[in-house]
This record gives structure tokens, sequence and C-alpha cells, in this order.
């Protein structure tokens, strides 16, 4: 096992390097730099940008040197001192604006995804054992009407319900008397009555998917013979299939932890703009459209990283709870 | 050489408003509440006795002996400011969002810290009038190469330190021409003939001698780029700048993780990130920019006028913008009465849905005249690359052809919501408003379109296809950006219509407005491009719509880039007409007499009228705004423009909120 996990880390290390490559290549992909975004933002107010100005402030971010140089200087300040750079359109550095809005698009991400685990464990669980029940298609009609609407409309949809029948302010985490004011009892049920709205919103994309592998995988355990021989034993309904097949209809919960590591930074991009969230998602999505190449790379370097961390750990959670998952068969993986 | 007392006759006017307003408040029921006759509070130490003339915070802190009382803090003559509806309660928030970074950084500009040694009027006349702000009056010699001002004495930075010419003095040597600074600083407005000579006489007259006459000096102090000349406080800048600190520079530079002393000291010097910076503004970041969503300001207690019943401004405690992800959430924001003055909510699209909702969710709008002339003005880029499209485009005849060509009632009535009227390339401030260039070739006449084009010597084949000079049908390609603004795309393909009418064809090529600034701003590389045409009401200042100044003069690239600079490979020198307008403009420059500026103006715009450069489609509709009703002293109409920073130019300094 240590073994398996050590040789999983050193073969992330390459995939880690071109991760931080690519991403640096793509990012300056696109026709100009930060600085001709800039200077057309400007345009755009009828402020005309002056040549030596662009000259100076080029020099200044060092964007007029060929692309290894710049992938240098980001990356070994990264390795060495853990340092990000400076975001040029914000004008500070990178792991501030990162960390400042980490706290809350964790705690979204953590809140939404057990959510959506707990009414996709619940649905799975009822449609399997029930199939082709009314409940069973009403219920999986439910779970695919959500898969179907688009996020950012449902998010609107909401967001009218809210600001419509509860008068609630529009947008953000927050009430505007809440916005600034340091933590307490209030502020915090203030987050939870405005968090209610991109929690289902996130959680009804996602839950689909999920009850539909549990109801798959719980049907496969249903008519096994060890089922049938507890059964047959006079065990209590409810209990057998609590105790044993849906155990092992778990693993995809478990298999898909890792996903959502990314999305703990990127977030949900399109519903968090819509519903104007203080988490990182806008920030990346702002960062891309300005050219803010190191804020931008140091997003999508984390997102590999995190991608990276999150497989491996439900690779380990798996072996951990299904002991029929072995590493060591040679050419597994 | 002899020194005459500056003589504007508006000038003169406005010096006379604080005095106008004194009176006014000897008239109306003072705050002191003896019910006293007596003489106005002329003299500060009786207009500040009792104590009643602050926001209530600040005076429990002088109480408290956190503060020095208020005739300490407040200058000997503070400048009185009128109000524009009444006398203004201490205390609220004002509330804006934001939704693009850039502009929440110019909120101290724009919102908050519009102060200049002359400012602009909240008139705006033509651009051509300045009041007194920091500097009380102006002396400026005949020739106009030397400007000495006389400070306000007693105006203080935020920290309690004063405000004197040797701040000046600073700004200008060790940041606008310092050689290290001075490209982050753009000191194009400062300069004539080179960088200007700057001398403290004494501690409030400071002297600006130029070695070429500056004609629009006073008007450069007003201007968005000259921000920092009053906004860099020595005392306190002095320890980030490499020729004052020889001792602990560097420690700080890597204290501060920045690359070098001079991305700390613009770091530093920016009032948006740097709670600690002194400023001489109404509002002092203690949010700053950058750490959450929000940056807030509070009420500086040093702040330096008064009102007209001297009270010390502002009236309002605290300034806090929001930095919201989309646009469309101001205008929900707006509609739901969340801000309290949002200079712009949504385009001519929103305007009947904003208006709509304004009573049930208390609030009114307030309209934004435009700074820019047109809401979509066709460049046919005179020096572009190909030399066959450059004859074409250089035929005036083929220029007015298309320009009879284009149905402008319909785009008008089908893109821009039947708002505004067909207009060309015309400057729509009354002082230099000329009917005949705002109208000329504007009529929708498809014969006599044909017959211009005829004229122009290009025939139509049996396709019904313009036969270039090369033998080869007419092409013109459109590179405009497609996300400045969202009625372009529609507009040119109502264009491209009409213009296959008369046997031309146009093809659109919609970029980004990046690719765009690099293809047409940078390189000039363009056939025709699409732009709005700002300096509609301020053409002394911003001049490329007019003659082609600068790169950025979208007919005429490689001209403009002549006027920079002769010995740029890009430039290349334009004939006649051009070459006169910027005789014109640099005989402006020099000429230091008003009337006559305007005169010159006059003239340079009677040869674009005979040049004819751009096609313009119609006048720009004005922009809302949105103000709750809790806010008060808003103008119902203002400017939106960059050379005016609107609103701040409007004294946002006594806007008040009660509920």
């Amino acid at each position: 096992m240590l073994r398996y996990i050590a040789r999983r880390v050193l073969v992330m290390l390459p995939t880690l390097f071109l991760i931080s490559l690519a991403s640096f290549f793509i990012i300056q992909l696109p026709p100009g730099d930060f600085l001709t975004t800039y200077a057309a933002g400007m345009g755009a107010q009828d402020a005309i940008v002056a040549r030596e100005h662009l000259a100076a402030l080029e020099e200044r971010y060092g964007l007029n040197q060929p692309f290894h140089v710049q992938y240098w200087q980001w990356i070994s300040n990264i390795v060495c001192c853990g340092d990000f750079g400076q975001s040029f359109e914000w004008r500070r550095p990178v792991s501030s604006l990162i960390w400042d809005r980490l706290t809350l698009t964790m705690l979204l991400a953590v809140v939404s995804t057990l959510f959506m685990w707990f009414v996709a464990f619940l649905i799975g669980t009822y449609t399997a054992v029930r199939q082709y029940s009314i409940g069973d298609y009403f219920w999986t009609f439910v779970g695919f009407v959500g898969l179907a609407i688009p996020n950012f409309l449902l998010a609107l949809v909401l967001m009218y319900i809210s600001f419509r029948y509860f008068g609630q302010s529009v947008g953000g985490l927050f009430s505007p008397e809440y916005q600034n004011a340091p933590w307490s009892i209030g502020k915090l049920w203030d987050l939870f009555q405005h968090m209610w709205i991109p929690v289902i919103v996130i959680a009804t994309a996602g839950a689909a998917g999920t009850i539909r592998i549990m109801r798959a995988n719980l049907l496969d355990e249903l008519h096994r013979p060890y089922t049938t021989t507890a059964r047959a034993k006079g065990m209590q309904e409810w209990r057998l299939i609590a105790k044993y097949p849906v155990r092992l209809a778990l693993n995809p919960f478990i298999s898909t932890v890792g996903w959502t590591l990314p999305t703990l930074i990127s977030g949900e991009i399109i519903v968090s703009v819509v519903l104007d969230l203080p988490t990182t998602g806008p920030l990346l999505l702002r960062a891309l459209r300005s050219q803010d190449m190191y804020l931008a790379g140091s997003f999508i370097l984390m997102l590999g990283v995190l991608t990276l961390i999150g497989t491996l750990l439900s690779d380990i959670l798996l072996a951990w709870l299904d002991p029929r998952i072995q590493y060591d068969k040679v050419g597994s993986r | 050489m002899t020194t005459t007392t500056f003589t504007k006759r508006w000038y003169r006017v406005l010096a006379l408003i604080p005095a106008a307003a004194l009176l006014a408040a000897a008239c109306s029921p003072g705050t002191g509440g003896d019910g006293d006759d007596s003489l106005p509070p002329l003299e500060q130490d009786d207009a500040v006795a009792e104590g009643q003339h602050e926001a209530p915070e600040l005076a429990q802190m002088v109480e408290d002996g956190e503060l020095p009382p208020l005739e300490e803090r407040l200058p000997t003559d503070p400048l009185v400011v009128d109000v524009v509806d009444r006398i203004g309660v201490y205390g609220g928030t004002w509330r804006r969002a934001e939704s693009e970074v850039y502009e929440l950084e110019v909120t101290e500009r724009r919102h908050i810290g519009y102060e200049r040694l002359f400012n602009w009027t909240p008139e705006w006349e033509g651009g051509s009038e300045t009041t007194p702000n920091i500097a009380t009056d102006v002396e400026v010699n005949d020739e106009g190469t030397e400007y000495t001002f006389f400070l306000r004495e007693g105006i203080r930075w935020s920290d309690g330190e004063p405000f004197t010419a040797d701040d000046i003095v600073f700004a200008v040597e060790d940041y606008y021409f310092h050689e290290d600074l001075t490209a982050d600083a753009d000191p194009r407005l400062l300069v004539s003939g080179g960088p200007p000579e700057v001398e403290a006489i004494d501690d409030y007259t400071v002297k600006f001698t130029f070695s070429r006459p500056h004609g629009l000096f006073l008007q450069s102090v007003a201007e968005w780029a000259t921000q920092k000349l009053t906004a860099m406080p020595r005392h306190y800048m002095e320890q980030f700048h490499a020729d004052y600190n020889d001792d602990d520079l560097d420690d700080l530079v890597a204290e501060s993780s920045l690359g070098s002393w001079v991305d700390l000291f613009v770091d530093k010097s920016d009032p948006m990130r740097n709670p600690d910076l002194p400023v001489i503004y109404a509002w002092k970041v203690t949010q700053p920019f950058g750490q959450g969503t929000d940056v807030v300001f509070e009420r500086n207690p040093y702040y330096w006028k008064v009102d007209p019943e001297g009270n010390q401004l502002p009236y309002i405690d605290q300034h806090v913008v929001q930095l919201v992800e989309d646009s469309e959430l101001i205008k929900l924001q707006a509609m739901s009465g969340e801000l309290d003055f949002q200079r712009t909510v949504g385009g001519p699209a929103d305007r009947a849905l904003v208006m709509e909702n304004a009573e049930q969710n208390d609030y009114h709008v307030v309209t934004m005249q435009p700074d820019h002339m047109n809401t979509m003005a066709i460049h046919l880029n005179q020096t572009t690359p190909d030399e066959t499209k450059r004859e074409i485009f250089r035929n005036k005849d083929f220029r007015i052809g298309l320009s009879h060509a284009i149905n402008r009632q319909e785009i008008i009535d089908l893109v821009f919501y039947g708002q505004g009227e067909p207009y060309q390339m015309s400057p729509s401030s009354e002082l230099f408003y000329d009917e005949e260039l705002a109208k000329q070739y504007t009529e929708y006449d498809v014969d006599l379109a044909n017959q211009y084009l005829d004229d122009a010597g290009y025939e139509m084949d049996s396709n019904g296809r313009r036969i270039g000079p090369d033998g080869e049908p007419i092409t013109i390609t459109m590179d405009f950006a497609n996300d400045v603004n969202d009625d372009w795309t529609d507009a040119l393909e109502l264009v491209q219509g009409y213009w296959d009418e008369v046997g031309v064809r146009m093809e659109l090529n919609g970029i980004s407005r990046s690719l765009h600034t690099e293809i047409v701003r940078e390189n000039g590389e363009h056939e025709a491009t699409v732009w709005t045409g700002s300096g509609g009401l301020v053409p002394f200042m911003q001049t490329h719509w007019y003659f082609p100044s600068t790169q950025a003069a979208d007919f005429a690239s490689a001209w403009g880039e002549w006027y920079l600079n002769p010995d740029n490979p890009k430039a290349e020198e334009p004939p006649e007409g051009p070459r006169r307008q910027m005789e014109l403009y640099d005989e402006i420059l020099v000429t230091a007499d008003p009337d006559q500026q305007v005169e010159l103006m006059r003239d340079l715009l009677d040869i674009l009228k005979d040049e004819f450069y751009s096609i313009g489609i119609s006048s720009p509709p004005e922009g809302i705004g949105v103000v709750t009703n809790k806010m008060h002293n808003v103008p119902d109409q203002m400017f939106n423009s960059t050379s005016w920073p609107t609103p701040g130019p409007s004294n946002t300094i006594q806007y008040f909120i009660e509920e």
C-alpha cells in the first residue's frame, strides 16, 4: 500500500510539470496579453493609454520576455518560495486573492456535496428497492429534470422567488448589512438564508447522475444469492438492505470524492457569476478574460494539483472501504 | 516680463459663487439656534464656534481629545461649496456596485477624490471652464509660459499634516518626471516644450514655468490624467522613494514582496489600496481594494470644504462599493433600491424597465449626457496598408456616397430603440455645435448615393458590383470590436445591406476588443472599423476624432502617428487638410487667450467639415443613472465622461442621505 502511494506520488511530479507548462502556454495563446486587454478596457472608456506607459508596464511585468523566461520566473518562485506572483489586474499577491475567497468556496462545496449525497442516497436506494413503481418514476423524473435544467436558469428562477416572496436582497451570500460585519450568530443565519439557493442549484445538477449509479449498483446487488439467503433467514428487510447491498453500492460515492476537490476552487463558475457569490470561480473567469497570467495560471495549476490529489485520495479510500479492491496486481493501473 | 492677473470671464463669475453662497447662508435659518440676525459667519471662528458644524462622531472624538477641534482642522478660508438643493444632514452610507475591476479602481478619481488645483465646473461648458479648488487663484503671464498658483492656506492631509507647495513640487519632480516613475505617471498633459520647471515660492505659492506656452494648462490640471499632481503627500511618500531613502528602502521592498522600489512606490501611493496613505479627499479608504468584494471609504476628519452654513463636508459618513460578478446584477440591485446613486444603469434597452420600477422601489432616475458624439461612427482607414483600398477610401465622393446610402432612421428605430437622430461626427457642446457639420450627407437617398459613387469613378458591373481601380469588385473588411457595444453587430448588418444596394460589399469581422486594440489601435492595419467618438463635449482635450492627433484616429492611423512622432516607422505625412488642422491645434496649445482658442478650434472644425473623415450614424441616447429617494442633492442631469470624471465635478461631497 505505502509503496503504491509512493509510486503514485512520484508519477504525479512529471504530470504536474506538464500541467503547469500547458496551463501557462494556453493562457498565452489568445492574441495580446494583459496589457492589450488593459489598453482595450481603457479605450472602451475613451481614455487613450500612452505608448510609453504601456512599454514601461510591459517592462515592469516582464511581458516582453520570451515564453521560457516568463515561465521559469513563475515556476521557480512557486517551487522555491511558494510565491505565486502578483496579479496584474488586482495588483495583489495571487495567493492572498485566492485565500480570501477559499473559506466560503469550501463551505459551499462541502455543504452542497453533502446535500447532494444525502438526496441521491435516499432517492437512489428508494428507486432501486421499489423498481418500476410510481415512486420510482416520479423521483427519477425529478432527478432528470434537475439535470436537464441549466444551472444558471434554475439559479435565476430561485433568485426571483427569494426576492419576490421572501424579500431577500439579490445576489451574494450576505445581506448588505452583514456584508462587512464581523462574524456573529446573525451573520451565520444570514449566510444560511442565502446559501440555500446555490446549494440546491449545485446539488440538483449533480444528483441525477449519482441517483442512477446508486440505483443500478443496488439493483445488481439486490438479486444476489447472499441477499436471498439473508432474507430466507428472516432478516428484517430494511435492515438487510442497509447492511449489505447498500454498503456495496456505495463505491461510486467514494470514487467521486476526488472530483469534488477541484470544484472546491473552480466552484460552479456560471452559478457563482449569476448569483454573485464571492467564491473563487468568478475570480478565475475574470482572470482568464483579462489575461491576468499569473492569477489564471496559478488557478489552473492548483486545479491540476487538486485533481491529482483527489484521484489518489479516492483510490486509497476505495481500497480501504472495499477489501476486494487490491492495488498490487500488476498491470491493473 | 509683465505679469497680469488671469482674467477668464467665467472664472471671475465662478469666483463669486462662494461669496453668494455665504450671503444665502445669512438669509437661511442657521443651526446656531439663537435666532440671530447678525452677520453671516464670514469669520470661521464664528462658523465653527458651537462645535455643531461637524459630524457627531467627530465632535465626540474632539471631546474625547482624539482629534483637534474643527477650527484647527479647517483652513483659515475653507472652500464654500454650494449645495444643489438644500443643506444636508450628517450620516449614512452611499452604496454602489461595479462589475468591472477597472471601474471599481477609478472610484477614487470619479467619486471620492476629484480634488485638483483647479476643477472643472459642474456646468462644464465646452471644456473651457475651470474653477478654483485647492488653488484660490492663478496668475498667468501674457505668453502663457508661467503659471503661479496660490494655494488655499491650511488644507491638511488626512493625518493632520499641512498640504503645501512642496507636495506639488514633489509630485512633479519626483513622480511625473522622475526617470523611473514617469512611465507610470503618464505626464503628457504637463508637458509643453519639455517638462516644466516647478518652484515653491513659499509654502502656499507654486510656480510652473514652461519653455513653450501651455495654452491648455488650466484645463489639463482638471483632467483625468493629472490626478496625482495633488495626491502625493511628500512627508509620507519620501520613505518609499529611492532619491530620499537610502537607509531602509531595500528592506521595505523586500518586506512588501514587490519586485522593486518603483512597484512599492506605486503601490503605496495608491489611495484605493493603501489605507495608510494620507489624502486630501472627503473620504479615505478603510477596507482597501482587493480585500473581499467590497471597498469601503470613511469620512476624512480633515476635509477642507464647508457648505454655505459653514458645516464641514462631506455629509455622508461612508462610501461602499461592491464588486459584483455581472452587470445584470447592478441593474437588479439598482431597481430594488439597493444602490443609493449609481451613475449608469443598463443601456437604452433597459430604460423603460428602470423607469417603470422607480416609484414602487423608491428611487428616481437621473440622466447622463454622453460625451461621445455618435452611436457608431464608421471609419475607413485612409492609411490602410492596401494601396488600392487607400486610393478608394481617400476619395471623398466615395465616402459621401456611402453616407447617403445609409438609412439612418431605420437603424435608429430598429437598433437604438428610436432614441437619437441622424448625426455625423460633430461636437455636441453648444459652444462648438455646427448644424451643417452635424447633418451633412445624412439624408437617405440611394440615387444620390449612386451618383456620388459614379462620380467617384467606380462604375457598376453587370452584377451590380462597383469595380475598384484594380479592376476588382470593391469589398471592405470591417474589423470591429463586438464586445464593446451590443448594438454594433446589428447596426453593421443593416449597413451591410444598404451598401450592397449601391454595389459596395462589406465583410463583417467581429473581434474581441483586445484584438481590436492590437490590430486597429496599435498597428493601424484595419481597412475599416467603428467606434463611438469621445470628446463630443470637450473638443480641446480629446481631439483624435476631429483630426488625426494620435494613433487612435481610426480613419487615418498613420497620420496620427506622424503628428505624435514623424520619425516613427509607422508614421506617414498627411496631406494639406489634416496638416493645416495640426498647425491650428499647435497654435491652440501655445495660445493663452481662451477666446482665441475657441476661434482656432472653430477653424479646425471647419476643415473637419470639408475633409469628412468618418461616417456617423446617430446621436447617442442619454444614459440613465439611478438615485434612491433618500439620497439628496444629486443633480438631475450630468455629463458622462472621463475628462469630466463623472460624477466628481458635481460635488459628491454635498450629496446627503435622509430617510
